[in-house]
């Protein structure tokens, strides 16, 4: 059986679609989004983090390292990402907890047990996310949604649409609702953000619309980047293709996050959006008018934390 | 859409002027002209004693003030010359006398501007009304050399916990007297009396049943003198309604509580004075004297006056007129500090929940009561606690929410009614009261003090008389029998010799395995609660022999019938609670002894016990293992959780098999830690999940304080296994009785809009399914706590509750500030 990869489990989440829900973040991208929040989901390989605020300094991890890739110094300890292999060496010397490998592999089995924990608070709207990361490139994510709907648990993914379309359809079957993310209708801009062009993403959202007009849940979800996605010609063009499908039940409008800048940090990539503030109430009201003037679908929301300055 | 928003206190809203005034009063503390100190009698007698401090030895932070209250009340005290004849009478009737005559004819009956409720001053500190010899033999036995004072330091000190014998927490039979009035009440007793055989009349039960008889006359004349006020009042009265509403006072003073009320104003005038008359005969203001089934046991009243025409705000008005009449409890040692000592009181009352067969018991008397609270908070007392249950309706639920998320989560505990149930029905098969608890009746169980289930008006379980140190036991079993650190007085510095009476269990680095230290473990555990058992008789026996509350038997079913006190064991339904104090941190400490020595061999046994002796000084990196690698209880995992649910079996197994021979009750097992996680942490040594000495330990039945990484269902879903889970066939089960304080701190982005707050009703659906018997949540972000502590003038009011641990943030020591402010942010260590 194919393991899955995953970052980390979050339950009680409120964020993730309907109802209290519990959400398992896969480890692995297709896209590269700049603005990415969770930059340790892009990449499927071991990563190593050190969290200095837990760090001790007692030198445990210093001798660990196979490939020599780990040194300390009065500034705490530093990873060389050319030689870290991701064997994870150092982290199992930890007494604290501040080195931590972002990824752990599990059955499919394993992992839904894990997933179902909080069935009692699940009710009627709740139920288990699959999110990332991207899921569905990994052939256990199948496997695992099958498994849960056969706990009678409901499922939710949240994908990006960058994927084979034979992935999404094997998903389908088991899948209650779709978060599918419209991030940039401009082709050029979205390779150019997101490292990808949106041919697929747009094509996928055919094969998903075609799907919530029988069974599923369709949410559309879009994150408002400052100077990236938040155009309001972009948003008037997602507006529109949204309201073309016709079967979305929501679109939200996420805002722009930088709790994630820490992360960045810790996994040694500069970050562009590092000094980007919130986005403020008054831009998303604006992006709000927009996006309701398309009428994309009933529900259209904003999302995340805003700033209350101008 | 979401901004971050500061969550402000909350305000009290829609309170007439009558109301405001009361209530605002009430806030100006100690610089107001009335309140409701405690007033000390004294039968003038050269050996008297007023002060009994048996009460007070479950309150560690005033053991040092004990000798000083003994001495001080007494000086205060006013003399009521005992009439002749007074010291050959029974000292129930002696009390019942006393208690009479001070409250009735030496303390002055007053009414606060507007109050539509009669009943001001109850505060009480009267003579013990003892002989000379009794007096002689009772100082002995508390006072004197090896006496029970000492011993309870000692326990205290040795970090064993603590116990005594507690007034207070239990529901008095109230409903019996809006129904059938104190008339109704002596004419019973008067029976019963008359049945007696001549020599039990010359005896102790004769003598129980006269001094019950007594106090039965209490409030009839109390409630004559305050008609007579009202009406003196009224006469004076310049303003035409005040007049008539003092008038009507008047009339209703004249007929109850003596007659059976026949509305709603009666019954709660009838419930008023009855009540606060407990306060006054246990002389201890309110810890835990509650209300029950409030909700129901009103609802004919309110009907019969709604159905007459009452206004419904009126009903309310009356209601908020009665909360600050509870409130004026806290009055007692008001000179010592905002709150006075002890901060929490608790006179609880229960909303809502099952009633047969499953049935919802919502009604509009419970909404009408959570509309008084939410107009009414914050403020301390009485302490609502609202029964949840599967059937509970959605609209409930949707109050419960609105009202925790506009009041930081302080305005009522939770109580879940069907872990609550499987708890008693356990109990009642352990301890062969099938006949009194039972399926037809288990559903009308209600709480007493923060969550402590109970049945009403006849079980006198001793809620927290109680209150051992589990993790003493897995010191003693390091120690093989020994304490691992020098234990001090608290008073004096002075060393305690090395223990010597624990069992010898051996040497823990000679154990071959876990299981030979978990039986270590379990030895001590029973020596742990066989040391308390055998304290606890003594401070028991004292009581029973020397403290009757004979107008407080009158309202206990059993107390009658057996011409029994309720002191000594004469309620249908006696108990002693054990509330097993850091369980978490015991269960942690059995899981990283196990992870650290046995499972990973981390290190030996010997580098352990060196560890903790040395307070984790020089050991910083196996300290660290300890608390961030070993596994902990409350991340629902299953195995961790299974050995929590083993010390939780065995430990309650222990407990049953204890009894006290002096009162014949039961002890049953019970989880609330009150404040003692906190202050026995600067006591006992440190410990083997990691935490060092000074650092708290674990509260009632919640995990340790950030072990609960996997969040609140996670941290739930452990609780609700460790009492026991659900057996094979689905029920639930619980083998705590008493309950487990549980508390929980959730982020005010759950409350944010109508979405969110569904989120949380799910929660509380599954905490229904999965979690405790009781569940206390607090709202808070970590900013406004901090702005809390740095600026207290503008946070006069806010609420916080740690287990029913009710009190205004700004009161409590900076300690258990900052304890509340981490236990916000959910971090790791």
């Amino acid at each position: 059986m194919t393991k899955i990869r995953y970052l980390d489990i979050q339950r009680m989440s409120s964020e993730d679609g309907p109802g209290l829900r519990t959400t398992v973040f896969f480890k692995g991208c297709s896209l590269a989004c700049a603005w990415c929040h969770n930059p340790e989901s892009i990449a499927k390989k071991f990563q190593v983090h050190w969290l200095g605020s837990r760090c001790i300094g007692c030198g445990s991890c210093e001798t660990v390292c196979p490939n020599d890739g780990l040194s300390r110094d009065e500034t705490g300890v530093h990873i060389d990402r050319r030689l870290c292999t991701g064997c994870c060496a150092c982290v199992s010397a930890c007494p604290t907890l501040a080195l931590e490998c972002k990824g752990i592999d599990a059955e499919p089995e394993e992992l839904c047990r894990e997933l179902v924990k909080d069935r009692a608070y699940f009710g009627r709207d709740g139920g288990v996310t699959l999110s990332g990361g991207e899921a569905l490139l990994q052939d256990g994510a199948v496997e695992l949604l099958r498994l849960l709907k056969a706990e009678g648990i409901q499922t939710a993914v949240d994908t990006c649409g960058m994927v084979f379309t034979e992935q999404l359809q094997a998903a389908l079957p088991y899948t209650d609702i779709l978060l599918y993310d419209l991030k940039l209708m401009n082709d050029a801009e979205h390779t150019r953000w997101t490292g990808r062009g949106n041919a697929m993403i747009l094509r996928n959202l055919g094969a998903a619309a075609l799907w919530a007009k029988g069974s599923g849940r369709l949410w559309i979800r879009t994150p408002v980047i400052p100077g990236a996605t938040d155009s309001e010609a972009n948003i008037r063009a997602i507006g529109e293709r949204i309201r073309a499908i016709g079967c979305a039940e929501r679109w939200e409008l996420c805002a722009f996050n930088n709790l994630c800048t820490d992360k960045y940090k810790r996994l040694d990539i500069d970050w562009t959006f590092m000094n980007t503030p919130l986005v403020s109430r008054r831009r998303m009201e604006e992006l709000l008018a927009v996006a309701r003037s398309t009428r994309a679908c009933e529900d259209i929301r904003a999302t995340g934390a805003l700033s209350e300055e101008e | 859409m979401e901004a971050v928003k500061k969550p402000g206190v909350k305000e009290p809203f829609n309170l007439s002027k009558r109301i405001e005034w009361l209530r605002e009063y009430y806030f100006r503390g100690d610089t107001r002209k009335w309140n409701n100190e405690f007033a000390a009698f004294t039968t003038g007698t050269p050996w008297d004693e007023v002060f009994d401090e048996t009460t007070f030895l479950i309150v560690p932070e005033v053991y040092s003030f004990l000798p000083t209250f003994r001495k001080s009340f007494l000086m205060a005290a006013r003399t009521i010359e005992p009439p002749q004849g007074f010291f050959a009478l029974s000292l129930p009737e002696r009390r019942a006398w006393l208690i009479k005559e001070a409250i009735v004819n030496r303390v002055p009956q007053e009414l606060l501007p507007g109050d539509l409720i009669a009943g001001g001053r109850y505060n009480l500190m009267a003579s013990r009304c003892w002989s000379k010899a009794e007096t002689k033999a009772r100082n002995e036995a508390m006072l004197g050399k090896g006496g029970i004072r000492k011993a309870t330091y000692e326990f205290q000190d040795r970090g064993y916990g603590n116990c005594g014998a507690t007034s207070g927490h239990l529901i008095p039979d109230y409903p019996r007297v809006l129904k059938e009035g104190f008339s109704g009440v002596k004419a019973d007793l008067m029976t019963k009396y008359d049945a007696l055989s001549p020599a039990d009349k010359a005896g102790a039960k004769g003598g129980q049943l006269r001094g019950m008889l007594l106090g039965c006359d209490m409030p009839v004349e109390l409630a004559a003198k305050y008609a007579a006020l009202c009406g003196e009042l009224a006469m004076a009265e310049p303003d035409e309604e005040r007049k008539r509403e003092l008038l009507n006072m008047r009339d209703i003073l004249a007929r109850v509580p003596k007659e059976p009320a026949r509305d709603f104003y009666e019954a709660l005038q009838s419930l008023w004075l009855t009540h606060m008359l407990v306060l006054t005969d246990e002389n201890y203001p309110g810890a835990g004297v509650s209300f029950g089934r409030i909700d129901q046991y009103l609802l004919p009243y309110w009907e019969e006056s709604m159905r007459q025409g009452m206004d419904r705000e009126f009903g309310k008005e009356l209601l908020k007129c009665f909360w600050m009449h509870c409130n004026f409890a806290y009055d007692a040692m008001i000179q010592t500090g905002n709150q006075g000592i002890p901060a929490g009181y608790g006179q609880l009352f229960n909303l809502s929940g099952m009633g047969k067969d499953g049935a919802d018991m919502t009604n509009d008397l419970t909404w009408v009561f959570l509309e008084v609270i939410d107009e009414m908070s914050p403020i301390l007392e009485p302490k609502p606690n609202v029964r949840l249950h599967e059937h509970s309706p959605d609209a409930l639920l949707d109050k419960v929410v609105d009202m925790i998320s506009t009041s930081q989560g302080a305005p009522f505990l939770l109580n879940f009614d069907e872990r609550s149930m499987a708890g008693m029905l356990e109990e009642a098969k352990r301890a062969h009261v099938e006949h009194l608890i039972n399926e037809d009746n288990v559903f009308d169980y209600a709480s007493v003090g923060c969550l402590e289930n109970t049945m009403c008006g006849n079980d006198r379980s001793a809620t927290v008389d109680c209150n051992p140190n589990l993790v003493k036991a897995v010191e003693l079993a390091l120690g093989g029998g020994q304490d691992l650190i020098c234990y001090t007085d608290a008073l004096w510095g002075k060393s305690y010799p090395a223990e010597t009476d624990a069992p010898k269990t051996g040497d823990p680095r000679t154990f071959a395995d876990f299981e030979a230290f978990y039986a270590a473990f379990l030895a001590q555990l029973n020596y742990v609660m066989q040391r308390m058992a055998a304290l606890y008789e003594r401070s028991t026996k004292l009581r029973a022999d020397y403290a009757p509350t004979p107008y407080l038997s009158c309202l206990v079913r059993g107390c009658a019938d057996q011409a029994k006190d309720c002191t000594q064991g004469g309620a249908e339904l006696s108990f002693v609670t054990v509330e097993g104090v850091t369980f978490a941190t015991t269960v942690d400490s059995l899981l990283a002894i196990r992870y650290l020595v046995y499972d990973k061999a981390v290190c030996t046994m010997d580098t352990l016990v060196k560890a903790l002796q040395a307070n984790w000084q020089g050991y910083e990196i196996l300290q660290a293992q300890a608390k961030n690698r070993a596994p902990k209880y409350g991340r629902d995992d299953d195995d961790a959780d299974a050995l929590a649910l083993r010390v939780m079996k065995d430990w309650s197994d222990i407990v049953w098999r204890y009894r006290t021979s002096s009162t014949n009750a039961q002890f049953r097992p019970g989880m609330l830690s009150w404040n003692y996680w906190i202050g026995s942490g600067f006591i006992l040594p440190a410990t083997a999940d990691g935490r060092a000495r000074g650092q708290f330990l674990s509260n009632a039945i919640c995990p340790v304080n950030g072990a609960d990484t996997n969040g609140p269902t996670g941290n739930a879903n452990s609780v609700g296994k460790a009492l026991g889970g659900r057996d094979a066939f689905g029920q639930v089960q619980n083998l705590l009785p008493n309950g487990a304080s549980h508390t929980i701190t959730l982020s005010p982005s759950l409350m944010r809009d109508r979405e969110r707050r569904e989120k949380l009703k799910a929660f509380l659906r599954g905490y229904i399914h999965n979690g405790g018997t009781a569940l206390q949540i607090n709202i808070l972000d970590a900013e406004t706590l901090k702005d809390a502590q740095n600026h207290p003038e503008n946070y006069r009011n806010l609420l916080v509750r740690i287990t029913g641990y009710n009190a205004y943030f700004t009161s409590i020591g900076r300690e258990l500030q900052n304890e509340i402010i981490a236990r916000e942010s959910h971090n790791r260590y």
